[in-house]
């Protein structure tokens, strides 16, 4: 009876595994599971960028037992810590990949290649635990694409392009740290990391240098309660940062085009006497929620309320006042994940939901009122499966998910709105086994189909920039494709608790359509493949 | 006896004599006494940090001493005699990280330290990564910050500029390679446009000319480098001639300590005027270690490691690679450094792996070889014809000898040979009128050529300098009038000089565009025929320790050291300058736990080679300037003058320097340090404008038609001649630099349950900074050229003052169990500030030069007669009358380091971290501009066995 309930609720409980994704960059994430990204404090705070559709990555069977679920992993609270980590893990990653494929954005670069290192661990530390994470990585696209921002399909509409397509060098480090700490039934915890980027254009005749901090904080407070495992928690979380941009000019050289929305952006020509074009942005984020974790017929669970709000300055010169442009957005979140396991914990469901919602408005500062509004709601759901029977050789792990997004923009310049409503489901299956005492490889293999319903405004009134770098992308938005994943690990026992897994990772993205359904939509194929070795400490 | 070195004997008078006298005989009396010594006796239990197991034959050692023992089977160790006042304690033992453990050793009784042992550094309790307020350089009671080589680690430096960091005052730098790199301590960097207008150099340059950099025993030297072209080069290279040694040429990986004295050093050290950076590279057994950093313009990679050959003799080898892109995106301009160190030490009958003074004869020798490079190639859409490139490269060899003397004490001798080439090169396209010129290289009449136009220029620079440098020392402990006593006496003889092609250029397209008619263009100019430089310098220091009643300890190191410039190339040749510099510091503790400390002193800096002997200075005067459309019809006749800048009165710079300060402890972590100074370096060398004159010749010509395809020919004798005045530029100790203020360090005690504690450093610093000269405005070019005006104003030369307070926080979470060092550091410049203080209404001239180059003061009161209606000008020159306040602003930096697997470190850092781009005035007069973001990553990794560790 008991089992049955639990599956009941599995499928009737909010789970929300990823309580936030990081927009990282497709060449670079493929490592990590999404579970072990969602306690940062540098997840992005009331946004929803636009990104690919892919599939459903592998389950992971060789790098975990499982996908943790709590306080700290699910709702990045970190005085979750002490309760949600009981032991040491570490992982250092090096890895390498690339990009390439004409099915993509205008904004999206052409061909990049990256090369990854990566360090995560958390471990019990005296009366709490800590849990860390370091990303170094360095991306070349060569050539880039025509944005000269670091995001360039965020939810805020406000984006600056160029007409180059410079190489490019990408120098990331990212850095993040929690540290949770009990003190009876109570705990605190305090979560703080920066990330920050350098961009730089390589022998380009229209130079393009850009760089980005962002700091972030989460500080949180639990308390266990005295019953049914319940624990009550609390934080808040604020992401800042500043971006900032130079253009300069080299003679002949060089047109930006600071996009406010759909409206045709004017042309800013950067030559004499304006030899750079500067670009400055501040963003300021926070979001406070409430979380309750327990456990129901052997099944633990969380649910997770948030709510959130982002403010983002753009201005035009480096220490202009006040602001030109300005993005502001509220938005809430609803989590929640369950999981259980069964047969003496050979069977592991993990189920999972999350839901962001937010409403932003785009002013300029020589304008009254909202030059472009966007209401945008993302809808996760999904279940993992893994099931390992004792004493046989085999595991297996199954992924399904569905991804929704809803998100209508409406420019009141150009007086043009879209609605996007779309649709992906998928699913991943990896099949493990063991090779002996030490060795055990696996595959896996993904699939999810994209489908959305929309409303796109005729392009041929819209101007040349329009139809250049923004009907394209809503073209691609509108077309129906399918995205493929196969993975190949092989996890080598190096005696003790460490171990070596070598992962090779393949994605692929096409449209299904035979011919368009839209004009400026993309075809071809876009291919992603990713190679990593990782040193496996405590496992 | 040369006037100089009888006016130094006038000026420090008899007593000081009688002074020295006495100190340099008592040692010598005392030798019989019998040795006895105070102190207390410092105690405890050497464990492992992780099993809590006692560690056997663990070195123990009061840095600096020769005090040492080693750790019984249980761990426990013994030291006596340990001399109050703030000590480190380091212990080292095979396998295990070394531990330095700050003290506050009472006068007498009994101090229980035990010392836990970790085997990665970063898992250590009690990591210190900040500099070291309240321990001491060795030897030296002044006012010091240490830095040793778990801070340098963390501090993820590029050069040794990044490890100065942590040095009260000092501001944060991005790290890299980009720049020259100077230090400047205790100065603040004065109205930049007033240098530019006066052609002086900067406060800044001129302190950092006078802090002396020690590597490991041996002085850099700046003094023979002669990239320079002298007041009159319009086309510059970057160097750092006129300054301070080049930091770039230090990488951080091969740093093992670091001492900065900012106080009055010992009299040990000389040819300095505004404090002593002592650097130590790694010797003797190192864990053979490789370092790789990247960040998005540098490219570093270094190998270091050391082990012993038997119990007598070490081996120990870095190198350093670094590749540095300066603006990556923007321009190929690259700086490139290579750097390679060998260390031998051979220890006669005793272990070469020892640290302290021990009882055995110590040799050290080390050959150090640096090559910097800086690659700023053409960018013809850009900036066509504009390129340049430096090639520095070094060479030292030294040997340091320590040999032990039984009762007598010990003696040392260095002696080292440092060879510098210096290749540079640099273009640029000028443009200038037509105008007649010649070529002449010795005084005379000649007919010259017109050019004009555009041309590419081109310098080359290329020189070599040398430097030969020895020391013999004496120290001895002893015991006389119930004080413990350390006496060093020593002496020290230096020589530099310069070889090479020089300066080299065409001098039809010489590296300067402005030519008035009177002042000539600059001629080629080898090194070779400048003679060297030979110093002398005898000093005696001693520190003096006694135990007073109660716990109250007493030390005091006075010193006395006379610095000799000779007149000619060698040391037995006569004396140019002397000067006698008495130092005295003084500490009392009245209780272990405070200090109450001042000092007073005089140094000296010798001037610069490029300064004792400049180049002749040429004056091509226009007799004929006939142009004609037809260039086979034109006519120049020209004068060449040479006038010799030298100043043979050029002598040492001096520095008066006095502190007072205070030190509490009163326990375990806590520790608060204020410090007062006041310096006040005079006869700074600058360049001082001596009034001459020319005499012009006229010539009619004899046919001027123009048409004939021919010139005209002059008449002579000349129909008539006036008088031209010119001012020659002679190298002076006319430069005055004054520095007050005060720093203070703060270090809390960690606050046990987020394991983070809290580092304040704050400096206040006021510099004044002017020339005993005269200006002669910008309109003095006019007044040269024209025989109507018969007289042209002059002004006192202005005063340059600057203001600078900063508060450097540092907070440091350290996570032992974890190997992890997290250190954010947040310096807030709360006031910075420039300010020319000069007169520059119409009745500011202070006087008059006439035709003749007579210089006739006019009182002030005088100054609105009607007979100077001509001289009442509005002062010309670029002058920051208004004071320039620069916003207060804060930027933050970030280090992280952490253990890897192995023994391994991952280290992170960020420069300006949250990428702030500095405040803009409301007033819109004056601004801050940080420099950008800057990150890397830096990974270590040991390579060797466990048998290298200790």
């Amino acid at each position: 009876m008991r089992p049955l309930l639990s599956i009941l609720a599995l499928l009737t409980s909010a789970v929300g595994l990823p309580a936030q994704t990081l927009p990282l960059e497709r060449g670079t994430d493929t490592g990590t599971p999404l579970w072990m990204q969602a306690w940062s404090p540098l997840a992005p705070i009331a946004d929803h960028p636009r990104l690919l559709p892919r599939a459903p990555r592998p389950p992971g069977l060789l790098l975990a037992a499982r996908p943790q679920i709590g306080l700290f992993w699910t709702a990045g609270n970190p005085a979750g810590l002490p309760f949600d980590v009981r032991d040491w893990q570490a992982e250092l990653r090096v890895a390498g990949g690339a990009d390439d494929g004409d099915y993509k954005r205008p904004l999206d670069d052409q061909e990049a290649g990256v090369l990854q290192f990566v360090g995560t661990s958390w471990q019990p530390v005296g009366r709490g635990a800590a849990a860390g994470r370091v990303i170094f990585d360095q991306e070349r696209p060569e050539p880039s694409s025509f944005a000269d921002v670091v995001e360039p399909y965020p939810s805020n509409p406000l984006v600056v392009t160029d007409t180059s397509l410079p190489d490019m060098r990408r120098v990331r480090a990212r850095l993040e740290g929690a540290l949770g700490l009990q003190f009876g039934e109570w705990a605190l915890g305090l979560s703080a990391g920066v990330e920050v980027r350098d961009n730089r254009s390589h022998k380009a005749r229209f130079p393009r240098l850009a760089r980005m901090s962002t700091p972030g904080v989460a500080l949180g407070l639990a308390r266990q309660l005295p019953f049914a495992g319940l624990r009550l928690s609390a934080h808040g979380h604020w992401v800042g940062g500043r971006e900032s941009l130079t253009l300069i000019g080299r003679p002949g050289t060089g047109v930006a085009f600071q996009l406010e929305g759909y409206a045709e952006p004017i042309p800013r020509e950067v030559v004499a006497p304006n030899l750079f074009y500067l670009r400055k942005m501040e963003r300021n984020a926070f979001a406070g929620g409430l979380a309750l974790s327990g456990t129901l017929w052997d099944a633990n669970w969380i649910v997770v309320w948030e709510l959130t709000t982002r403010d983002e300055k753009h201005y035009s010169e480096q220490r202009a006042h006040p602001a030109a442009d300005r993005w502001t957005a509220d938005g809430r979140v609803l989590a929640g994940a369950v999981q259980r396991a069964f047969f003496d914990d050979a069977l592991w469901l993990t189920g999972y939901l999350r839901s962001t919602h937010l409403n932003g408005d785009a002013t300029r500062s020589d304008l009254e009122g909202a030059i472009f509004r966007g209401d945008e709601s993302v809808l996760l759901v999904g279940a993992d499966v893994r099931y390992a029977p004792t004493g046989s050789p085999w595991m297996l792990g199954l992924l399904l998910t569905t991804f929704r997004e809803s998100r209508s923009r409406r420019d009141f310049i150009a007086e043009v709105r879209t609605e996007i409503e779309s649709w992906t489901p998928g699913a991943a299956v990896e099949i493990a086994r063991a090779l002996g005492e030490t060795t055990r490889v696996s595959f896996a293999y993904g699939l999810s189909y994209y489908s959305a319903l929309s409303t796109l405004p005729d392009p041929e009134p819209l101007g040349p920039q329009y139809q250049r770098l923004i009907a394209p992308e809503l073209s691609f938005y509108a077309t129906r494709a399918k995205a493929t994943m196969a993975s190949l690990a092989v996890r080598q026992q190096l005696g003790g608790r460490t171990a070596l897994l070598l992962r090779g990772h393949r994605e692929s993205l096409a449209g299904r359509d035979s011919e368009p359904a839209v004009p400026f939509a993309p075809t071809g194929e876009r291919t992603l493949w990713n190679l990593s070795l990782s040193l496996l400490l405590g496992q | 006896m040369p006037a100089r070195f009888r006016a130094a004997v006038r000026r420090y008078g008899r007593a000081t004599l009688i002074v020295a006298a006495a100190l340099l005989l008592y040692p010598l009396a005392s030798t019989a006494q019998e040795l006895r010594r105070t102190g207390a006796t410092v105690t405890g239990r050497i464990l492992d940090a992780s099993s809590s197991a006692p560690v056997a034959a663990a070195e123990v050692v009061i840095e600096g001493t020769n005090i040492r023992a080693l750790s019984d089977s249980v761990g426990r160790y013994l030291l006596g005699r340990v001399p109050a006042g703030p000590q480190m304690l380091v212990v080292s033992a095979l396998g295990y990280a070394r531990s330095r453990i700050p003290l506050n050793v009472p006068g007498t009784g009994i101090l229980v330290q035990d010392v836990q042992l970790a085997v990665r550094p970063l898992q250590m309790e009690g990591l210190i990564v900040v500099a070291d307020p309240s321990s001491r350089a060795r030897g030296e009671l002044g006012t010091a910050s240490v830095v040793d080589e778990q801070a340098i680690a963390n501090q993820t430096a590029a050069s040794l500029q990044g490890v100065l960091e942590l040095i009260p005052g000092e501001t944060l730098k991005p790290p890299g390679l980009d720049n020259l790199q100077q230090i400047s301590l205790r100065a603040v960097p004065t109205s930049t446009s007033a240098s530019m207008t006066l052609g002086e150099p900067l406060a800044g340059d001129l302190a950092s000319f006078g802090t002396l950099i020690i590597m490991d025993g041996v002085p850099l030297s700046n003094n023979a480098n002669l990239q320079t072209l002298g007041p009159r080069g319009e086309m510059r290279i970057t160097t750092s001639a006129g300054g301070g040694i080049d930091l770039r040429r230090v990488p951080a990986s091969t740093i093992e300590r670091v001492e900065v004295i900012r106080g009055v050093p010992s009299a040990r050290y000389g040819d300095l005027t505004q404090g002593v950076i002592v650097v130590d590279t790694r010797a003797s057994v190192v864990a053979p270690t490789v370092a790789a950093r990247f960040d998005a313009q540098l490219l570093e990679g270094s190998l270091v490691g050391g082990r012993q050959f038997g119990l007598p003799h070490a081996l120990t080898a870095n190198v350093d690679l670094a590749s540095n892109q300066i603006s990556p995106g923007i321009s190929d301009d690259n700086a490139y450094r290579v750097s390679a160190q060998v260390a031998h030490r051979l220890a006669l009958g005793g272990d070469a792996a020892a640290r302290g003074e021990l009882g055995w004869s110590v040799f050290d020798t080390r050959v150090d070889f640096y090559q910097v490079y800086e690659d700023n190639p053409e960018d013809p859409e850009v900036f066509p014809g504009r390129a340049s490139w430096s090639r520095d490269m070094g060479l030292r060899i030294s040997e340091r000898a320590r040999l032990p003397l039984g009762d007598l004490g010990s003696l040392g001798i260095t002696g080292s040979l440092n060879y510098t080439r210096q290749r540079s090169y640099r273009q640029a396209l000028f443009v200038r009128g037509a105008m007649p010129f010649t070529d002449r290289v010795d005084e005379g009449r000649a007919f010259g050529r017109f050019i004009g136009g555009e041309y590419l220029s081109r310098l080359w620079l290329e020189g070599d300098s040398w430097q030969l440098y020895t020391r013999v020392e004496a120290a001895q402990p002893s015991w006389l009038l119930g004080l413990d006593h350390r006496a060093r006496a020593g002496v020290e003889l230096r020589r530099e000089w310069n070889s090479g092609p020089g300066y080299r250029f065409d001098i039809e397209f010489p590296p300067q565009v402005t030519f008035n008619g009177v002042n000539g263009f600059d001629r080629p100019h080898s090194f070779d025929a400048i003679p060297g430089v030979a110093t002398t310098a005898a000093y005696l220091d001693d520190r003096m320790r006694a135990v007073l009643p109660g716990e109250m300890a007493l030390e005091l190191q006075a010193g006395l050291r006379l610095d000799l410039l000779h007149e000619g190339e060698h040391w037995l040749s006569g004396i140019r300058d002397a000067v006698l510099q008495p130092r005295l510091n003084a500490q009392l503790a009245p209780w272990p736990w405070l200090r109450l400390r001042g000092a007073w002193g005089r140094t000296a800096k010798q001037p610069p080679l490029a300064q004792l002997y400049p180049p002749p200075q040429y004056y091509d005067v226009v007799n004929v300037n006939w142009y004609a459309n037809d260039p086979a019809e034109r006519l120049a006749v020209l004068t060449t003058f040479i006038r010799d800048p030298k100043n043979h009165e050029l002598g040492y710079a001096t520095a008066r320097k006095a502190e007072a300060g205070i030190e509490v402890a009163p326990s375990h972590g806590f520790g608060l340090s204020l410090v007062a100074f006041n310096d006040r370096t005079t006869g700074g060398v600058g360049y001082r404008s001596v009034p001459d004159f020319l005499i012009r010749e006229h010539f009619q010509l004899s046919d001027s038609t123009l048409g004939t395809g021919v010139p005209p020919e002059i008449i002579e004798p000349a129909s008539y001649a006036d008088t031209v005045p010119v001012l020659i530029h002679v190298p002076d100790n006319n430069l005055t630099l004054e520095s007050k203020g005060f720093e203070g360090t703060l270090d809390l005690p960690e606050f046990r349950p987020i394991r983070t504690k809290l580092n304040v450093q704050a400096s206040w610093i006021e510099t004044r900074y002017f020339k005993r000269g005269i200006d002669f405005g910008r309109l003095f070019s006019e007044f040269q050229l024209s025989e109507h005006i018969p007289r042209s104003p002059y002004w006192e030369d202005p005063i340059r003052t600057g203001k600078l307070g900063l508060i450097t926080y540092r907070v440091i979470h350290h996570q032992p169990a974890l190997g992890l060092v997290i250190t954010g550091t947040i310096q807030h410049t709360f006031k910075e500030t420039e300010r020319d203080i000069a007169a520059t209404d119409s009745l500011a001239f202070a006087g008059y030069i006439t035709r003749s180059g007579e210089l006739v003061p006019v009182p002030p009161e005088r100054r609105g007669d009607p007979e100077f209606e001509d001289l009442r000008q509005p002062r010309s020159g670029v002058f920051q009358i208004e004071e320039y306040e620069r916003p207060a602003d804060w930027i933050a930096s970030l280090q992280v380091s952490k253990t890897l697997p192995r023994g391994g470190r991952l280290s992170f850092y960020a420069f300006n971290v949250l990428d702030r781009p500095g405040r803009f005035s409301e007033s819109g007069f004056g601004s801050r501009v940080y420099r950008a973001l800057r990150f890397g990553l830096e990974v270590t990794l040991p390579v060797g066995g466990p048998g290298y560790a200790r």
